[in-house]
Protein backbone atom coordinates (compact mmCIF):
# COMPACT_ATOMS: atom_id res chain seq x y z
CA UNK A 1 0.00 0.00 0.00
CA UNK A 2 1.23 3.47 -0.78
CA UNK A 3 1.53 5.81 2.16
CA UNK A 4 0.97 9.43 1.20
CA UNK A 5 3.88 11.48 2.44
CA UNK A 6 3.36 14.74 4.25
CA UNK A 7 4.49 18.01 2.72
CA UNK A 8 8.06 19.02 3.38
CA UNK A 9 8.04 21.84 5.94
CA UNK A 10 9.29 24.98 4.23
CA UNK A 11 11.88 27.15 5.86
CA UNK A 12 10.46 30.23 4.21
CA UNK A 13 11.28 32.56 1.34
CA UNK A 14 14.44 34.54 0.84
CA UNK A 15 14.74 37.66 -1.25
CA UNK A 16 18.01 38.58 -2.97
CA UNK A 17 18.98 41.79 -4.69
CA UNK A 18 20.90 41.83 -7.97
CA UNK A 19 24.50 40.78 -7.27
CA UNK A 20 23.75 39.07 -3.92
CA UNK A 21 25.45 35.75 -3.30
CA UNK A 22 22.91 32.97 -2.58
CA UNK A 23 25.35 30.12 -2.03
CA UNK A 24 29.13 30.04 -2.09
CA UNK A 25 31.23 27.12 -3.30
CA UNK A 26 32.93 25.46 -0.35
CA UNK A 27 30.27 26.53 2.17
CA UNK A 28 28.40 23.84 4.03
CA UNK A 29 24.90 23.42 2.62
CA UNK A 30 21.80 22.22 4.48
CA UNK A 31 19.14 23.67 2.19
CA UNK A 32 17.90 23.44 -1.37
CA UNK A 33 16.43 26.49 -3.07
CA UNK A 34 13.71 26.79 -5.68
CA UNK A 35 13.66 30.00 -7.69
CA UNK A 36 10.25 31.66 -7.48
CA UNK A 37 11.21 34.65 -9.59
CA UNK A 38 14.35 36.26 -10.94
CA UNK A 39 17.50 34.90 -12.55
CA UNK A 40 20.46 33.24 -10.90
CA UNK A 41 23.96 32.67 -12.25
CA UNK A 42 25.77 29.48 -11.23
CA UNK A 43 29.54 29.81 -11.40
CA UNK A 44 32.85 28.38 -10.25
CA UNK A 45 35.97 30.29 -9.36
CA UNK A 46 39.04 29.18 -11.31
CA UNK A 47 42.31 30.98 -10.62
CA UNK A 48 40.41 33.88 -9.08
CA UNK A 49 38.22 34.19 -12.18
CA UNK A 50 34.48 33.50 -12.20
CA UNK A 51 33.59 30.84 -14.74
CA UNK A 52 29.83 30.82 -15.48
CA UNK A 53 28.23 27.37 -15.48
CA UNK A 54 24.54 28.04 -16.06
CA UNK A 55 21.85 30.65 -15.77
CA UNK A 56 18.81 29.49 -13.86
CA UNK A 57 15.30 30.92 -13.84
CA UNK A 58 11.84 30.42 -12.41
CA UNK A 59 11.21 26.86 -11.23
CA UNK A 60 14.87 25.86 -11.34
CA UNK A 61 16.55 24.44 -8.27
CA UNK A 62 19.83 25.37 -6.59
CA UNK A 63 21.86 23.08 -4.34
CA UNK A 64 20.35 19.91 -5.84
CA UNK A 65 23.75 18.22 -5.82
CA UNK A 66 23.41 17.80 -2.05
CA UNK A 67 20.35 15.63 -2.66
CA UNK A 68 22.20 13.76 -5.38
CA UNK A 69 24.98 12.96 -2.94
CA UNK A 70 22.42 12.00 -0.34
CA UNK A 71 23.78 14.12 2.49
CA UNK A 72 24.55 17.63 3.62
CA UNK A 73 27.94 18.76 2.42
CA UNK A 74 29.83 21.56 0.77
CA UNK A 75 28.49 23.30 -2.31
CA UNK A 76 30.53 22.62 -5.44
CA UNK A 77 29.49 25.88 -7.15
CA UNK A 78 28.37 29.37 -6.19
CA UNK A 79 25.09 31.08 -7.09
CA UNK A 80 24.52 34.80 -7.49
CA UNK A 81 21.31 36.70 -8.19
CA UNK A 82 21.52 38.26 -11.66
CA UNK A 83 18.47 40.35 -10.87
CA UNK A 84 16.14 40.76 -7.91
CA UNK A 85 15.16 37.19 -7.11
CA UNK A 86 13.12 35.24 -4.63
CA UNK A 87 13.72 31.64 -3.61
CA UNK A 88 11.79 29.11 -1.59
CA UNK A 89 13.99 27.30 0.92
CA UNK A 90 13.63 23.55 1.45
CA UNK A 91 15.26 21.69 4.29
CA UNK A 92 17.48 18.91 2.94
CA UNK A 93 16.99 16.62 5.98
CA UNK A 94 13.23 15.97 5.60
CA UNK A 95 13.62 15.60 1.82
CA UNK A 96 16.23 12.87 2.30
CA UNK A 97 14.16 11.24 5.04
CA UNK A 98 11.10 11.12 2.83
CA UNK A 99 13.12 9.73 -0.04
CA UNK A 100 14.57 7.01 2.20
CA UNK A 101 11.02 5.90 3.04
CA UNK A 102 9.84 5.75 -0.57
CA UNK A 103 8.73 2.32 -1.87
CA UNK A 104 11.58 0.01 -2.89
CA UNK A 105 10.77 0.03 -6.62
CA UNK A 106 10.57 3.81 -6.82
CA UNK A 107 13.78 4.34 -4.88
CA UNK A 108 15.56 1.71 -6.98
CA UNK A 109 14.41 3.43 -10.18
CA UNK A 110 15.27 6.96 -9.04
CA UNK A 111 18.63 5.89 -7.57
CA UNK A 112 19.61 4.55 -11.00
CA UNK A 113 18.63 7.85 -12.59
CA UNK A 114 20.63 9.84 -10.06
CA UNK A 115 23.66 7.61 -10.56
CA UNK A 116 23.38 8.11 -14.33
CA UNK A 117 23.36 11.86 -13.79
CA UNK A 118 26.50 11.63 -11.65
CA UNK A 119 28.22 9.50 -14.31
CA UNK A 120 27.07 11.84 -17.07
CA UNK A 121 28.41 14.84 -15.13
CA UNK A 122 31.79 13.10 -14.84
CA UNK A 123 31.75 12.32 -18.56
CA UNK A 124 30.92 15.91 -19.40
CA UNK A 125 33.80 17.10 -17.19
CA UNK A 126 36.18 14.75 -19.05
CA UNK A 127 34.91 15.85 -22.47
CA UNK A 128 35.19 19.51 -21.45
CA UNK A 129 38.79 18.90 -20.37
CA UNK A 130 39.44 17.17 -23.74
CA UNK A 131 37.89 20.12 -25.60
CA UNK A 132 40.17 22.47 -23.64
CA UNK A 133 43.17 20.36 -24.68
CA UNK A 134 42.07 20.49 -28.31
CA UNK A 135 41.77 24.27 -28.09
CA UNK A 136 45.26 24.36 -26.55
CA UNK A 137 46.62 22.22 -29.40
CA UNK A 138 47.12 19.03 -27.36
CA UNK A 139 45.64 15.83 -28.67
CA UNK A 140 43.39 14.46 -25.91
CA UNK A 141 43.77 10.91 -24.78
CA UNK A 142 40.81 8.96 -26.12
CA UNK A 143 38.66 7.61 -23.36
CA UNK A 144 35.21 7.77 -21.85
CA UNK A 145 32.15 5.66 -21.31
CA UNK A 146 30.70 6.64 -24.67
CA UNK A 147 31.58 3.76 -26.94
CA UNK A 148 33.91 4.93 -29.67
CA UNK A 149 34.02 1.51 -31.21
CA UNK A 150 31.64 2.54 -33.92
CA UNK A 151 33.44 0.69 -36.69
CA UNK A 152 32.85 -2.82 -37.91
CA UNK A 153 33.77 -5.42 -35.31
CA UNK A 154 34.77 -8.97 -36.14
CA UNK A 155 34.06 -11.81 -33.77
CA UNK A 156 37.26 -13.74 -33.06
CA UNK A 157 38.59 -16.09 -30.42
CA UNK A 158 42.29 -15.34 -30.19
CA UNK A 159 44.84 -16.18 -27.52
CA UNK A 160 46.69 -13.11 -26.40
CA UNK A 161 49.21 -12.03 -23.82
CA UNK A 162 49.09 -8.69 -22.11
CA UNK A 163 50.74 -6.58 -19.45
CA UNK A 164 50.01 -3.21 -17.88
CA UNK A 165 51.94 -0.43 -19.55
CA UNK A 166 53.12 0.79 -16.17
CA UNK A 167 55.63 -1.76 -14.87
CA UNK A 168 55.80 -2.37 -11.14
CA UNK A 169 57.37 -4.83 -8.75
CA UNK A 170 55.96 -8.33 -8.58
CA UNK A 171 54.51 -8.19 -12.07
CA UNK A 172 54.36 -11.57 -13.87
CA UNK A 173 56.13 -11.90 -17.24
CA UNK A 174 52.74 -11.78 -18.93
CA UNK A 175 49.03 -12.41 -18.39
CA UNK A 176 46.91 -14.57 -20.67
CA UNK A 177 43.55 -13.63 -22.10
CA UNK A 178 41.33 -14.16 -25.11
CA UNK A 179 40.26 -11.53 -27.60
CA UNK A 180 36.57 -12.07 -28.37
CA UNK A 181 36.08 -9.35 -30.97
CA UNK A 182 38.20 -6.72 -32.62
CA UNK A 183 37.72 -3.59 -34.70
CA UNK A 184 39.90 -0.77 -36.01
CA UNK A 185 39.41 1.13 -32.78
CA UNK A 186 39.24 -1.42 -30.00
CA UNK A 187 38.68 -4.94 -28.85
CA UNK A 188 36.92 -7.06 -26.27
CA UNK A 189 39.27 -9.01 -24.05
CA UNK A 190 38.11 -11.85 -21.83
CA UNK A 191 40.31 -12.79 -18.94
CA UNK A 192 40.32 -14.69 -15.67
CA UNK A 193 39.48 -12.99 -12.35
CA UNK A 194 42.78 -14.52 -11.12
CA UNK A 195 44.61 -11.99 -13.30
CA UNK A 196 42.67 -9.17 -11.67
CA UNK A 197 43.97 -10.27 -8.28
CA UNK A 198 47.54 -9.70 -9.55
CA UNK A 199 47.04 -6.56 -11.64
CA UNK A 200 44.34 -3.87 -11.55
CA UNK A 201 41.76 -4.31 -14.35
CA UNK A 202 39.71 -1.17 -13.90
CA UNK A 203 38.34 1.43 -16.30
CA UNK A 204 41.21 3.72 -17.26
CA UNK A 205 43.96 1.05 -16.93
CA UNK A 206 46.06 0.55 -20.08
CA UNK A 207 47.68 -2.64 -21.31
CA UNK A 208 50.14 -3.64 -24.00
CA UNK A 209 48.52 -6.56 -25.82
CA UNK A 210 50.09 -9.07 -28.20
CA UNK A 211 48.25 -11.51 -30.39
CA UNK A 212 48.45 -13.30 -33.71
CA UNK A 213 45.56 -12.64 -36.10
CA UNK A 214 44.02 -15.61 -37.93
CA UNK A 215 45.86 -14.46 -41.08
CA UNK A 216 49.19 -15.03 -39.27
CA UNK A 217 49.99 -11.35 -38.65
CA UNK A 218 51.38 -10.66 -35.22
CA UNK A 219 50.22 -7.40 -33.69
CA UNK A 220 51.22 -5.42 -30.60
CA UNK A 221 48.88 -2.75 -29.44
CA UNK A 222 48.21 -0.51 -26.45
CA UNK A 223 44.61 -0.31 -25.32
CA UNK A 224 42.74 1.23 -22.44
CA UNK A 225 39.82 -0.26 -20.55
CA UNK A 226 36.64 1.74 -21.12
CA UNK A 227 34.24 -0.85 -19.77
CA UNK A 228 34.73 -3.79 -17.38
CA UNK A 229 32.10 -6.44 -16.76
CA UNK A 230 33.21 -8.64 -13.89
CA UNK A 231 31.62 -12.02 -13.17
CA UNK A 232 32.81 -14.72 -10.78
CA UNK A 233 34.32 -16.82 -13.57
CA UNK A 234 35.47 -14.23 -16.12
CA UNK A 235 36.08 -10.57 -16.78
CA UNK A 236 35.09 -8.96 -20.08
CA UNK A 237 36.94 -5.79 -20.90
CA UNK A 238 35.84 -3.32 -23.54
CA UNK A 239 39.08 -1.68 -24.67
CA UNK A 240 39.93 1.26 -26.85
CA UNK A 241 43.21 1.48 -28.75
CA UNK A 242 45.54 4.23 -27.64
CA UNK A 243 46.06 6.20 -30.81
CA UNK A 244 48.85 8.16 -29.14
CA UNK A 245 50.93 4.99 -28.96
CA UNK A 246 52.56 4.01 -32.25
CA UNK A 247 50.33 1.37 -33.73
CA UNK A 248 50.56 2.13 -37.42
CA UNK A 249 51.89 -1.39 -38.25
CA UNK A 250 49.20 -3.03 -36.19
CA UNK A 251 46.59 -0.79 -37.79
CA UNK A 252 47.73 -1.85 -41.25
CA UNK A 253 47.58 -5.55 -40.32
CA UNK A 254 44.18 -5.07 -38.70
CA UNK A 255 42.89 -3.20 -41.73
CA UNK A 256 43.72 -6.14 -43.99
CA UNK A 257 42.24 -8.62 -41.57
CA UNK A 258 39.01 -6.65 -41.22
CA UNK A 259 38.51 -6.19 -44.94
CA UNK A 260 35.08 -7.63 -45.80
CA UNK B 1 17.69 -12.62 -3.62
CA UNK B 2 18.73 -9.34 -5.23
CA UNK B 3 16.37 -6.37 -5.01
CA UNK B 4 15.62 -6.33 -8.70
CA UNK B 5 14.44 -9.95 -8.57
CA UNK B 6 12.13 -9.36 -5.62
CA UNK B 7 8.33 -8.92 -5.73
CA UNK B 8 8.79 -5.31 -4.61
CA UNK B 9 9.79 -4.47 -8.17
CA UNK B 10 6.16 -4.81 -9.39
CA UNK B 11 7.00 -6.74 -12.57
CA UNK B 12 3.70 -7.48 -14.32
CA UNK B 13 4.91 -9.12 -17.51
CA UNK B 14 7.98 -10.25 -19.40
CA UNK B 15 9.22 -9.86 -22.95
CA UNK B 16 12.17 -11.35 -24.82
CA UNK B 17 14.08 -9.78 -27.70
CA UNK B 18 16.77 -11.20 -29.99
CA UNK B 19 20.20 -9.61 -30.32
CA UNK B 20 20.17 -6.14 -31.94
CA UNK B 21 16.40 -5.77 -31.51
CA UNK B 22 15.22 -2.24 -30.91
CA UNK B 23 13.27 -2.26 -27.65
CA UNK B 24 12.71 1.49 -27.53
CA UNK B 25 13.16 3.88 -30.43
CA UNK B 26 14.20 7.49 -29.85
CA UNK B 27 11.38 9.91 -30.65
CA UNK B 28 8.66 7.26 -30.56
CA UNK B 29 5.77 7.32 -28.13
CA UNK B 30 5.57 4.87 -25.26
CA UNK B 31 5.10 4.73 -21.55
CA UNK B 32 6.31 1.29 -20.49
CA UNK B 33 9.09 1.10 -17.92
CA UNK B 34 11.39 -1.92 -18.26
CA UNK B 35 13.68 -3.86 -15.96
CA UNK B 36 16.42 -6.04 -17.46
CA UNK B 37 16.00 -9.55 -16.09
CA UNK B 38 18.65 -11.13 -18.28
CA UNK B 39 21.07 -9.84 -20.89
CA UNK B 40 22.52 -6.51 -21.93
CA UNK B 41 21.37 -3.46 -23.85
CA UNK B 42 22.80 -0.24 -25.17
CA UNK B 43 21.29 3.20 -24.88
CA UNK B 44 21.91 5.16 -28.07
CA UNK B 45 21.20 8.68 -29.19
CA UNK B 46 21.03 10.06 -32.70
CA UNK B 47 23.63 12.71 -33.52
CA UNK B 48 24.71 14.44 -36.71
CA UNK B 49 27.52 11.86 -36.96
CA UNK B 50 25.34 8.82 -36.43
CA UNK B 51 24.33 6.92 -33.33
CA UNK B 52 26.35 7.39 -30.16
CA UNK B 53 26.19 4.89 -27.31
CA UNK B 54 25.60 6.82 -24.11
CA UNK B 55 25.18 3.93 -21.70
CA UNK B 56 25.40 0.18 -21.46
CA UNK B 57 22.77 -1.58 -19.40
CA UNK B 58 22.92 -4.91 -17.64
CA UNK B 59 20.73 -7.19 -15.55
CA UNK B 60 18.93 -5.19 -12.87
CA UNK B 61 19.03 -1.91 -14.79
CA UNK B 62 15.82 0.00 -15.46
CA UNK B 63 15.07 1.93 -18.64
CA UNK B 64 12.17 3.84 -20.11
CA UNK B 65 11.60 5.56 -16.77
CA UNK B 66 11.63 9.00 -18.40
CA UNK B 67 8.04 8.17 -19.30
CA UNK B 68 7.35 8.42 -15.60
CA UNK B 69 9.82 11.02 -14.36
CA UNK B 70 10.57 13.22 -17.33
CA UNK B 71 8.82 16.40 -18.41
CA UNK B 72 8.25 15.05 -21.95
CA UNK B 73 6.08 12.19 -20.81
CA UNK B 74 5.52 9.60 -23.49
CA UNK B 75 8.25 10.63 -25.95
CA UNK B 76 11.31 8.41 -25.81
CA UNK B 77 14.53 10.41 -25.43
CA UNK B 78 16.91 7.65 -26.59
CA UNK B 79 16.90 4.26 -28.23
CA UNK B 80 17.53 1.04 -26.31
CA UNK B 81 18.91 -1.89 -28.30
CA UNK B 82 19.55 -5.47 -27.19
CA UNK B 83 23.28 -6.17 -27.35
CA UNK B 84 25.55 -9.20 -26.84
CA UNK B 85 22.72 -11.69 -27.41
CA UNK B 86 19.04 -12.04 -26.57
CA UNK B 87 17.54 -10.10 -23.70
CA UNK B 88 14.66 -10.71 -21.30
CA UNK B 89 12.97 -7.71 -19.76
CA UNK B 90 10.26 -7.25 -17.15
CA UNK B 91 7.57 -4.63 -17.62
CA UNK B 92 6.95 -2.71 -14.44
CA UNK B 93 3.46 -1.99 -13.22
CA UNK B 94 3.11 1.62 -14.36
CA UNK B 95 -0.06 2.30 -12.36
CA UNK B 96 1.63 1.33 -9.11
CA UNK B 97 4.74 3.31 -10.00
CA UNK B 98 2.63 6.40 -10.71
CA UNK B 99 0.72 5.86 -7.49
CA UNK B 100 3.98 5.65 -5.52
CA UNK B 101 5.41 8.66 -7.32
CA UNK B 102 2.32 10.82 -6.83
CA UNK B 103 2.46 10.04 -3.13
CA UNK B 104 5.79 11.84 -2.77
CA UNK B 105 5.70 15.43 -1.62
CA UNK B 106 5.46 18.03 -4.37
CA UNK B 107 8.95 19.28 -3.40
CA UNK B 108 10.50 15.85 -3.86
CA UNK B 109 8.72 15.40 -7.20
CA UNK B 110 9.87 18.81 -8.39
CA UNK B 111 13.42 17.99 -7.35
CA UNK B 112 13.36 14.64 -9.16
CA UNK B 113 11.88 16.22 -12.29
CA UNK B 114 14.56 18.92 -12.20
CA UNK B 115 17.31 16.30 -11.87
CA UNK B 116 15.77 14.31 -14.73
CA UNK B 117 15.74 17.38 -16.99
CA UNK B 118 19.33 18.05 -15.95
CA UNK B 119 20.28 14.49 -16.92
CA UNK B 120 18.70 15.00 -20.35
CA UNK B 121 20.52 18.29 -20.85
CA UNK B 122 23.84 16.87 -19.66
CA UNK B 123 23.41 13.90 -22.00
CA UNK B 124 22.63 16.18 -24.97
CA UNK B 125 25.62 18.37 -24.14
CA UNK B 126 27.96 15.37 -23.75
CA UNK B 127 26.75 13.91 -27.09
CA UNK B 128 27.27 17.16 -28.96
CA UNK B 129 30.71 17.68 -27.38
CA UNK B 130 31.64 14.09 -28.23
CA UNK B 131 30.60 14.62 -31.86
CA UNK B 132 32.54 17.90 -32.04
CA UNK B 133 35.68 16.31 -30.59
CA UNK B 134 35.46 13.43 -33.04
CA UNK B 135 35.03 15.61 -36.07
CA UNK B 136 38.07 17.77 -35.27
Amino acid sequence: MTVRNSKIPKKGHHHYKEGDLIIKAGDHGLFIYKILFGKVQMFKEVDGREVPLATLGIGDIIGEMLFLKGKAGVHAASARALEDSEVEVWDLGPLLEQYAQAPVVLKYLIDQRLNRLLRMNEMLDRLTADAEKVRAGVKPKKQGPISRRRYYRRKVDLDCTYLPIRAHKGLPSHLNGRIKDISMTGLCLETSPRNASVVSHNVGDSFRIETVLPNGEKIRIVAEIIDAKKAWDKIRLGMLFDVVADYSEAKKALGFFLLP
Amino acid sequence: MTIHASEDMCVRGQLSYPRNAVIIEEGSQGDAVYLILQGHAKVKKRTSKGMVTIAELKEGDIFGEMALLGPTKGTRSASVIASDGPIRVGILDKERLVEHYEALSSELRELITFLTVKLQETTEKACSMFVTLNSE
